[in-house]
């Protein structure tokens, strides 16, 4: 017998500013976070706008589980579909491969088992790109799953390493930063046990600024992690 | 009875072999599968290869073509890598446009050319701001059976080394290219990137060099990519099981063996094939 489908129907909606972690390690962080749940509230959208400083920001809804065309109905999952729409324009190739790193990212964190022959919807609409795009449209996929309530097994953040000439690290960079570094690299970890979800990368560096790297994305992610429970707090405290 | 077994519940006849640390196909679990390659398969190519992961087969050709740089790079040529995975490869696949899995690895394909400055761009300028060369890389898949993105840069990376590229002169008076066909060069290639995959079973078991069926068993998948210096061209892992550090150090270090494995192969058949001449 296949299992039953379910009827009810999540939709969450977040708009995510990218946090800056340019501070981590200085005391005290720089971090102005600027953070709404629930922007289909026209009132939040209003506040969005006078937000709006330059900074990456993606805006990003999840709907699901919700009825599928049978040609892409999965018999013992969920199908997650991720739609990442580019400022202005249709998406290209380059999208289309940055859809798949995040629908995949997904795929792990949610439990797909339990919603079969259904369909998981995540649309991300990028609204500014001042750099650090990718980690941004994970960071607003998660808080986006998050907000729309549906079971994961783990929460992830992305964090953007850069590496320049000298073999000088930064975190979350800048568009500018991007453009001049030698390497960047997306890391995606998780929230359990702190491991490395994704990686996709630009231009050449060695295991050890990989290493690097990684420590300090895991560092990052904590921080972002607090920030999530924090925000998740704050909207719940409200109303 | 095995056989059986096998259809019916995949996973499990899977996890009885990995806990002895051996696969069904015999290999040990760091073991890749026997690797073929064929250089100047297709005469009428500038440059092809044929790579061969067990069954997993991937043809190459490498067609250079003329054409007017860009306005805001006018003394660099450009690559095109294009990967088509037909019907013919495998049942997973239909007619009609490049699906997801073909457009993401002609995006891989290119990622790796740029990522690892393999060939200058450059070198591949006529004249500057009024021709250059395209080198329009084509893979077509014959047998897909995993493993796909090795196969393809193991294919790009043997088919590159046998390009032999026209001399071109411009000609002053008439502005026209002219070309001598019997003067030939080869391209200046600077590094050699090879790509390791790995599939995770379990969240705990590291499969070098996944078929078809270990894939789709598969909870995550894990491609680096590395050069002869030992640097990183590009990883790429998707999603699926989380990874610590110390797994992916281990896995760069399986992917540096192999690099050189791959390397002596690439460089035994290029020395066959001028012997043959």
């Amino acid at each position: 017998m296949l299992p039953q489908k379910q009827t009810c129907c999540w939709a969450g909606c977040i708009w995510w500013l990218q946090p800056t972690l340019r501070g981590i390690g200085a005391t005290p962080p720089l971090l102005h976070y600027v953070f709404l749940l629930a922007c289909h509230r026209p009132r939040c959208l209003l506040l969005i706008n006078s937000f709006l400083t330059g900074d990456t920001s993606v805006l990003a809804g999840v709907y699901g589980p919700a009825e599928i065309k049978v040609s892409k109905e999965l018999h013992d999952k969920a199908t997650i579909e991720v739609i990442l729409r580019p400022k202005v324009g249709l998406p290209a190739i380059q999208e289309k491969s940055q859809e798949l790193l995040i629908r995949e990212t997904c795929e792990s964190a949610i439990m797909g088992a339990l919603h079969p022959r259904s369909s998981i919807t995540i649309v991300l609409q990028i609204v500014s790109d001042a750099g650090s795009l990718l980690a941004c449209c994970l960071n607003a996929a998660c808080t986006a799953l998050m907000d729309a309530g549906l079971p994961l097994r783990y929460l992830f953040c992305g964090v953007t390493c850069v590496l320049d000439t000298d073999g000088h690290l930064t975190l979350d960079p800048s568009s500018k930063q991007q453009k001049e570094s030698r390497a960047v690299l997306i890391l995606a970890i998780e929230s359990v046990e702190n491991k490395v979800l994704t990686v996709a990368s630009r231009g050449a560096y060695s295991a050890t600024e990989l290493q690097q790297s990684i420590a300090a994305a895991q560092v990052a992610a904590q921080k972002i992690f607090k920030f999530y429970r924090d925000s998740a707090r704050r909207r719940y405290s409200k109303s | 009875m095995a056989a059986g077994f096998k259809t019916v519940e995949p996973l499990e006849y899977y996890r009885k072999f990995l806990k002895e640390s051996c696969r069904p196909d015999g290999r040990e679990l760091t073991q890749f599968r026997t690797t073929t390659i064929n250089i100047g398969s297709i005469t009428t190519a500038d440059g092809s290869a044929l790579a061969k992961l067990g069954n997993c087969t991937v043809i190459c050709g490498i067609k250079a073509e003329f054409a007017a740089p860009l306005a805001d790079t006018p003394s660099k040529g450009y690559i095109v890598p294009n990967v088509e995975l037909t019907p013919l490869c495998s049942s997973r696949f239909r007619p009609g446009p490049p699906g997801e899995e073909a457009q993401m690895a002609s995006q891989f394909i290119a990622d790796v050319i740029d990522n690892s400055q393999m060939i200058l761009k450059e070198d591949l300028c006529i004249s500057s701001g009024k021709l250059v060369w395209v080198l329009y890389c084509d893979f077509i898949c014959l047998d897909y059976d995993g493993n796909l993105l090795d196969t393809c840069v193991c294919a790009l990376v043997a088919a590159l080394r046998n390009v032999r590229l026209p001399a071109v002169k411009i000609n002053e008076d008439t502005g026209l290219a002219e070309v001598n066909l019997k003067t030939t060069s080869p391209l200046k290639i600077l590094k050699h990137p090879i790509a390791t995959s790995f599939a995770v079973f379990d969240d705990t078991f590291l499969l070098v060099d996944p078929t078809g069926e270990e894939e789709s068993l598969a909870t995550g998948l894990l491609t680096i990519v590395m050069d002869e210096d030992e640097r990183l061209c590009s990883i790429r892992k998707p999603g699926g099981s989380a990874l610590s550090p110390e797994k992916l150090q281990e896995c760069i270090s399986r992917a540096i063996t192999r690099h050189k494995e791959v390397q002596s192969l690439v460089n035994e058949v290029l020395e066959s094939v001028k012997s043959e001449k």
